[in-house]
């Protein structure tokens, strides 16, 4: 059988820019050591193998740029690595609490070892900046690293500001290429948030494809030929890709998705609150909040409370098992497609990357099964990323995609409703006193550059999606405010300051070295 | 209320004097307490012309300006406009009633205050949130208040603040060339507020303003212009990229449509379409008549309750037949389906729908009646 169909698996890694120098513990840096430890080193190892075994992959990931900027971060670094010694010392007294509990002693043994391998290879295979890994992945062909808003801004909610869309792009664009040595080709939208129009901007910043919800192109103008089985063209020249829903479902989906089966490991239970409180306490919050630590010896079991231990072997066949049947329905998936289309199908599966390891354990094993199997077994599908698609097939209809998200009910009600609609107020009057700032004083230098600069990097990191999320989904929601909060007042204060001639060098140096992400950001780009 | 006031145990006077904005409240004797609390309610009460019915209340206690110094650092942290706003449950927007002040520089500071809750400008500024609903938020300076303020003495209880919204898709608007308008009746302190824009695809723009008893408005601000985004495929075919079945292939990729693919999805488009268009709304088309709205409220109380009500009538036939609503035609969406939203008021609604078929030959008809009846219990 010869191959009639593609698949795009794309990873989406973000997480919100969370650096706090000025605590010695900070509980919300805690998702960057969990998404390091739990995902991202997974992965690295999973495409380490692959190359040791010449596995001849293709994979599509966004690293997001605050996600970039901390995992090359040095204070972070440092933390991990302490964060990771602690989990390290924890496993270790764990092998002797369980001495008499084999169950949970092979456990706690895994873990032990898990811990080392990421110490070996966060530390000293990688220089602890696994950026570096990525990027080695990326100059072999293998991996297509794409980028993402500077501070995954949600572009259609800028509408009436779009130098903020002008300025996540080019700050995106211009620190990918300072960390992988090239520009990026594609880019992932914050949330598939797609507004009509800022596709002339990512055109202007050298993207050459995005992404898009199932109907945003299935909605476009005119009417697109293929579905989202094929990307299309704006008429501004970028590719748009869609998303296939039934292969999202398959691994997302609560009910049905791979990652709620029996044998796999329970996620909310942990011995950081199963656990004496004395016992744990130096491995928790100072405050003594109770947190996960990460080490959870149980399956999922069934629907009530009772979890029975965790069998690693029998949750692994369940992995193959899974990835075997993901692949039989997108290689039936694509059958059925080229039949009706008659054209090779492509199907574009993006998820979130922190699904895979962090909330589904056995996740990067499935894709280590599933990438693995696609590659020697499959005759009729093939991997691919935008850019290798696009290189193969440059004719694609020309469709106008429709305004869309890939959040709830599709549109941009999740981060603009009753809970969180007061933060554009206040970005949008930001953004244009950045466009004043930028366009008065284009030509400034010394302290009055580095004000401005810094005023970017506020309005930037205000941006951020991730507060009104974060406001809506009702989690850390004290966090996420004061954060829109704090950025918002830092900018105000550089604006007034800027203007009456008056900046307090003592406390731009602060806040300098604590907002300290896009060491390079262009202002003027607000101009 | 002094009386009020001092049965209160000391707990609660400190409770309410943070509430207050009376800084480190533990510092101070009841007694005092009292006195500050009441200090920061005076001003609210006094030199200010008889207010004309709440909404003018409102916008005096609310607004800094308006009142004393004193009041506006009361207002200032006691009433962060940060505080999540509720308007699901009602289509009255962003209520700013009476938070519990929250700490939010307990543990950074390097940054100090409150956002500022205006920013002394007039504006209005309009943003699209899904193909029926549009969000807007306005900000007035002083200047502007002080003549929305003479406006409303002068007119005294004959003028009220509206939200004007034009359809100007594919025009260049002059103030008169609108496809269609309508009013919304708002609170101008309200700030923001979610409006139902009825039909996708379509650009619209939003005048903020006052409108006195005999239909003249004032214009305060014009929002910017947006075009919301369509509910479906789109009617522009490309011949050269014709599908062969293009409902097969919208089916396939996860549309509308019986799909082979994805049940779920289907279930799960279908409620939001519902959701949305079942969205209590808070526009409403022209010809509403501001008595439709239902308010429970008792007289000096800040509490109240308003019901509106809103008629979809949905359906479909051959998409190439003709179909008319009450004598007017409608068009169909390219697969046959329509949807229509009308306003609701109390009594009895009557409308006959009928389609023709493309070569008259046949037709049906269908008519409904609608009997809607409020009441305060």
């Amino acid at each position: 059988m010869e191959q009639i169909g593609y698949l795009m698996l794309v990873l989406h890694a973000h997480l919100p820019f969370v650096r706090h120098p000025e605590h010695e513990d900070f509980l919300e840096e805690d998702w960057l050591y969990e998404a390091i430890t739990e995902t991202y080193i997974p992965l690295i190892e999973i495409f380490d193998r692959f190359l040791d075994e010449h596995v001849d992959f293709r994979l599509t990931m966004s690293i997001t740029p605050p996600l970039a900027s901390m995992l090359s971060d040095p204070l972070l670094q440092e933390r991990y690595i302490k964060h990771l010694n602690m989990l390290i010392e924890l496993s270790e007294k764990e092998i002797e609490r369980t001495r008499w509990q084999p169950e949970y002693n092979r456990l706690a043994r895994m873990y032990f070892d898990n811990f080392r391998k990421a110490r070996y290879i966060f530390q000293d295979k990688y220089g602890r900046n696994i950026l570096m890994a990525f990027k080695k992945f990326q100059d072999m062909g293998k991996l297509d690293i794409i980028t993402c808003g500077a501070t995954h801004g949600y572009m259609p909610l800028m509408e009436t500001t779009r130098y903020s869309v002008r300025a996540q792009v080019k700050t995106a664009v211009d620190h990918y290429a300072s960390i992988f040595g090239r520009p990026p080709r594609g880019m992932w939208l914050a949330e598939c948030g797609y507004n009509p129009g800022d596709d002339k901007i990512l055109e202007e910043f050298g993207i050459r494809y995005f992404f898009v919800d199932t109907h945003g192109i299935l909605h476009g103008t005119p009417r697109p030929k293929y579905g989202v089985f094929a990307p299309v063209f704006c008429s501004s020249g970028v590719a748009a890709f869609g998303r296939d829903l039934e292969s999202s479902k398959q691994v997302w989906s609560a009910q049905e998705g791979y990652p709620g089966d029996y044998f796999y490991r329970e996620f909310y239970r942990d011995i950081g609150f199963d656990l004496d409180f004395e016992y744990v306490k130096p491995y928790i919050h100072p405050d003594g909040i109770r947190i996960m630590t990460g080490i959870k010896y149980h399956r999922i079991t069934g629907t009530t409370d009772h979890k029975e231990p965790y069998l690693p072997e029998r949750a692994h066949e369940k992995a193959a098992e899974h990835a075997g049947n993901f692949m039989f329905n997108r290689e039936k998936q694509a059958e059925y497609l080229y039949a009706r289309l008659g054209k090779k199908p492509l199907i574009v599966a993006p998820y979130d990357a922190e699904l895979y390891g962090h909330w589904w354990y056995e996740g990067p094993q499935w894709l280590d099964f599933f990438i693995r199997k696609i590659t020697y077994d499959s005759k009729i599908i093939k991997l691919t990323t935008g850019h290798e698609y696009l290189k193969e097939n440059p004719r694609n209809q020309i469709v106008n995609p429709s305004f869309s998200s890939w959040g709830w009910k599709g549109y941009s009600e999740y981060w603009l409703e009753g809970s969180n609609d007061w933060v554009y107020r206040h970005m949008h009057e930001a953004a244009h006193r950045m466009h004043e700032l930028a366009t008065r004083y284009k030509n400034a230098n010394g302290l009055v550059e580095r004000a401005l600069k810094q005023a970017a990097r506020e309005l930037l990191l205000a941006e951020s999606s991730d507060w009104a999320f974060i406001i809506k989904t009702g989690t850390v929601v004290e966090y996420a405010k004061r954060r829109v909060k704090d950025h918002i007042l830092r900018f105000t204060r550089i604006y007034e300051d800027v203007k009456n001639d008056c900046i307090d060098e003592g406390w731009l140096q602060d806040i300098e070295s604590k907002d300290n992400v896009f060491p390079n950001v262009d202002f003027r780009i607000y101009c | 209320m002094a009386q009020d006031l001092d049965s209160l145990s000391k707990k609660d006077i400190i409770d309410l004097a943070k509430q207050k904005g009376v800084k480190m409240p533990y510092l101070y004797r009841k007694s005092e307490l009292i006195k500050m609390i009441q200090k920061v309610d005076q001003p609210s009460l006094a030199k200010q012309p008889k207010p004309r019915g709440k909404a003018a209340k409102r916008i005096r206690a609310r607004n800094p300006r308006l009142g004393g110094g004193m009041r506006q650092k009361a207002n200032a942290s006691t009433k962060p406009y940060y505080e999540p706003t509720y308007h699901e449950d009602t289509f009255q927007p962003a209520r700013h009633a009476a938070p519990a002040p929250v700490d939010l520089n307990s543990e950074s500071g390097s940054s100090s205050g409150d956002l500022p809750s205006s920013y002394q400008d007039t504006k209005i500024v309009l943003m699209v949130r899904d193909p029926f609903w549009a969000f807007t938020y306005w900000d007035l300076s002083p200047a502007t208040t002080a003549k929305v303020n003479s406006l409303m003495q002068e007119h005294y209880g004959g003028i009220k603040p509206i939200l004007r919204i034009y359809d100007v898709t594919d025009v260049d608007f002059d103030g008169k060339n609108a496809h269609r308008s309508f009013d919304i009746a708002i609170f101008l302190e309200a700030r923001n507020w979610y409006i139902n824009l009825g039909i996708p695809s379509r650009s619209y723009l939003v005048d903020l303003g006052l409108v006195d008893a005999k239909g003249n408005f004032y214009l305060i601000a014009r929002s910017n212009v947006v075009k919301t985004p369509r509910d479906g495929p789109s009617d522009v075919i490309d011949e050269e990229w014709m599908a062969v079945d293009f409902e097969e292939i919208y089916a396939l990729s996860g549309g509308f449509g019986t799909g082979i693919s994805s049940q779920e999805l289907k279930v799960k488009k279908k409620k939001l379409f519902e959701q949305l268009m079942a969205a209590p709304g808070s526009g409403m088309f022209s010809g509403a008549s501001p008595g439709a709205v239902k308010v429970a409220q008792e007289k000096g109380k800040d509490f109240f309750l308003q019901v509106a009500t809103e008629l979809i009538v949905y359906g479909r036939t051959m998409p190439d037949a003709k179909v008319t609503v009450s004598g007017e035609s409608i068009r169909l969406r390219p697969d046959g389906t329509f949807s229509l939203r009308y306003f609701l008021p109390d009594g009895e609604k009557y409308l006959p729908i009928q389609a023709v078929s493309r070569d008259d030959d046949d037709s049906r008809r269908v008519a409904i009646r609608v009997k809607k009846d409020t009441a305060a219990e």
